[in-house]
């Protein structure tokens, strides 16, 4: 009978215990996001796509972000590529290509600039907005969080992200489906400042099982708060983007 | 011994994965904005066609003659475009220069695509004035509310056009909640000798309308053109992501009151006024395997029936039996200008399936694409087949190679064409 009884306090106790990590959870994944990107920023990037040959290819964008849900990217290199310009809405996203059209609707598992990044990596959300805290665990110095996506419109259905939980920042995150299959890796490194209260990793390196031997590199220059006006983030502003430099 | 051991032991780790950490760099002097740029691509395009000697546009081109065995075309092409920023004035210039060389000679184009002055009063009002694409429409092939564009080329739809000189202003507002954006476009589009000369039949100073709304995730446009010069028009748009990789789009334009002349088997021109819908509805699919699938259905109420083009085809087919058997030319001189002015156009027909299939990178080949393009008029079941391979793994280069075939009956749109095949090949380097 005491057994009986201990066992049930010992669930109740843990059951108990569990939202309360979510919440430490959800809440050190929003300091998480905040301290990735601040609530509206802009930034400059380079993204370095590097084959199994030690070929690389180079793209440099300008990115605007406002609010959770609001991102928009402007390519200024390569020549091929240079006018491009992408917006992500909440779970919308277009890309808008000098001369050919009006801002045609694209997908978050597409790739706008080849390689391993993908569509959501670059005009990538708050993870808060994004992701459930299902899960928390210690990994020697480093926090490991568990994230389940909240809709299935978001790219990876499963996040394990491990976080130096000193500077609240990730160190790596894999990505996976909804049945554990590994699809990336994000590793954030050089963690640096940028001035403006803003310490964030300036390089973030990525690999995916599914391109074995091909690696892919973000780096960030430049991160600083700004505001912008909503009506920034509209279809009609695309071909304008570069006036906000 | 040991110096050896030891020696090995540090090769070892110089080649580890930690030692072998590649230096990225990130020069800020990169990214220093600049009032001016400039920039565009020169592009090299040889293309060989295999002719289809029996096919009635063969004939209305070589009339009783044996005609070339193949045909070669050469083109050089030169796209520069460049832009100011000048406050909130922003200037931009797109220009494109041809020069081909075809088995008939040398022959040159060069236009201007684009001139024109953008004002951004506030984020919220811009005015721009000169020659100018506005885009309209959600179609990947082919946008019947595209009222103030010129057609797109359905083979290559991604392909630079000319646009209009108009003046236009922008009024967008974005709210919180399932209304997240409203967009007004108001343009006055004048239409004379000089200015727009092809844009309609007449001169008038036309106006054109239109209200996009981005609509609980959906984006909706409605539009009008008015004027005299083109047919009133009315039309509408629709585009919505179902999933993070299925999007369906459409458009519809109504005309109350469209001209149309088509050819009767005799030659005799039949003319009448009718009201004309056009409709395109399509969907754009991404599969877990990286090929994406673009699918369009096409329904071209001004376009011809399959009667309607058996008549001309025969006329023409009659035009050329007449030629040769008396050589009087005046019929034949007629069918090729009807030809030209009338059957010429994209779509021709009533009703086109279009379907695009590119495979993003096929067995982790980086920046290649294989792309196969169909297009069938599914009132005489012709069709066109294009299966390209595009290359970019090449800084700022584009290498693509194409292959058109056509099919159908010889009385059929594709079947009917001078040239039953082309290879093609391009070379485009942007600066």
């Amino acid at each position: 009978m005491q057994k009986i009884i201990g066992t049930l306090i010992a669930l109740f106790l843990s059951l108990s215990a569990f939202p309360a990590a979510a919440a430490s959870g959800t809440q050190l994944l929003k300091e998480i996001d905040r301290n990735l990107q601040p609530v509206s920023y802009e930034a400059y990037r380079k993204l370095i796509n590097i084959e199994p040959s030690g070929k690389r290819k180079e793209f440099l964008l300008y990115t605007a972000k406002k609010g959770g849900d609001k991102v928009l990217s402007l390519f200024l290199e390569p020549a091929r590529d240079k006018g491009r310009a992408t917006l992500r809405l909440g779970d919308n996203m277009w890309l808008y290509i000098p001369n050919v059209g009006k801002p045609v609707r694209i997908t978050s598992m597409q790739s706008v600039t080849g390689g391993i990044f993908n569509n959501s990596d670059i005009m990538r959300l708050d993870y808060s907005l994004e992701y459930n805290v299902t899960g928390q665990s210690k990994s020697g110095t480093l926090t490991v969080l568990r994230l389940k996506a909240k809709s299935r419109t978001v790219a990876y259905d499963k996040l394990v992200m491990w976080v130096d939980a000193k500077r609240k920042l990730p160190t790596k995150i894999e990505c996976r489906t909804s049945t554990g299959t590994l699809v990336k890796t994000l590793y954030f490194k050089d963690v640096k400042s940028f001035g403006g209260g803003i310490t964030r990793p300036a390089k973030v390196e990525t690999d995916s099982p599914l391109h074995k031997g091909y690696r892919s590199v973000m780096m960030f220059g430049k991160v600083k708060k700004r505001t912008f006006k909503d009506e920034v983030f509209t279809l009609g502003f695309l071909p304008r983007v570069g006036t906000l430099r | 011994m040991r110096r050896w051991l030891v020696g090995l032991c540090l090769c070892s780790v110089a080649l580890s994965p930690t030692f072998g950490e590649e230096e990225f760099t990130f020069d800020f002097s990169e990214v220093e904005p600049e009032a001016y740029t400039y920039g565009g691509y020169l592009e090299f395009r040889p293309a060989l066609s295999l002719p289809q000697s029996d096919s009635v546009l063969y004939g209305l081109n070589y009339p009783g003659d044996e005609g070339p065995e193949t045909e070669t075309r050469y083109l050089l092409r030169a796209r520069l475009e460049g832009t100011y920023d000048w406050d909130d004035v922003h200037l931009q210039l797109r220009t494109n220069s041809d020069l081909v060389r075809s088995d008939g000679g040398w022959s040159s184009t060069s236009s201007v695509h684009e001139a024109f002055a953008s004002w951004q009063v506030d984020p919220y009002l811009t005015v721009d004035v000169g020659k100018k694409l506005t885009k309209w429409g959600t179609g990947y092939s082919w946008s019947p509310v595209a009222f103030l564009d010129r057609p797109k080329d359905p083979d290559e739809p991604d392909l630079p056009r000319a646009g209009y000189t108009l003046l236009s202003a922008d009024y967008v507002k974005t709210f919180p909640g399932s209304l997240q954006n409203v967009g007004v476009t108001l343009a006055v589009i004048p239409r004379t000798n000089h200015v727009n000369s092809d844009f309609g039949s007449t001169r008038h100073t036309n106006y054109a309308g239109r209200l996009h709304l981005l609509w609980d995730d959906t984006d909706i446009d409605l539009m009008a053109l008015s004027g005299g010069s083109e047919p009133v028009r009315y039309g509408l748009d629709f585009a919505r992501n179902l999933k993070t990789n299925f999007e369906i789009h459409g458009e519809w334009s109504h005309t109350p009151s469209e001209r149309r002349t088509s050819v009767a088997a005799d030659g005799t021109l039949r003319t009448g006024d009718s009201s004309v819908d056009r409709v395109l509805l399509g969907l754009r699919y991404l599969t877990p395997s990286d090929v994406t699938y673009i699918l369009e259905y096409q329904y071209n109420g001004f376009g011809f029936s399959q009667a309607n083009m058996r008549d001309f085809y025969t006329f023409a087919n009659e035009a050329v039996d007449s030629y040769t058997a008396t050589g009087d030319a005046t019929q034949l001189a007629r069918a090729r200008l009807l030809n030209r002015q009338l059957y010429s156009s994209r779509p021709l027909g009533k009703r086109y399936l279009y379907l695009r299939a590119s495979q993003k990178e096929p067995n982790d080949i980086l920046y290649f694409t294989p792309a196969v393009t169909l297009q069938v008029n599914m009132d005489d079941s012709s069709f066109s087949v294009i299966p390209e391979a595009l290359y970019t793994g090449y800084e700022n280069w584009e290498l693509r190679a194409r292959i058109f075939v056509l099919g159908g009956s010889s009385l059929s749109e594709f079947g009917s064409k001078p040239n039953r095949a082309r290879f093609e090949l391009m070379a485009r380097r942007f600066f």
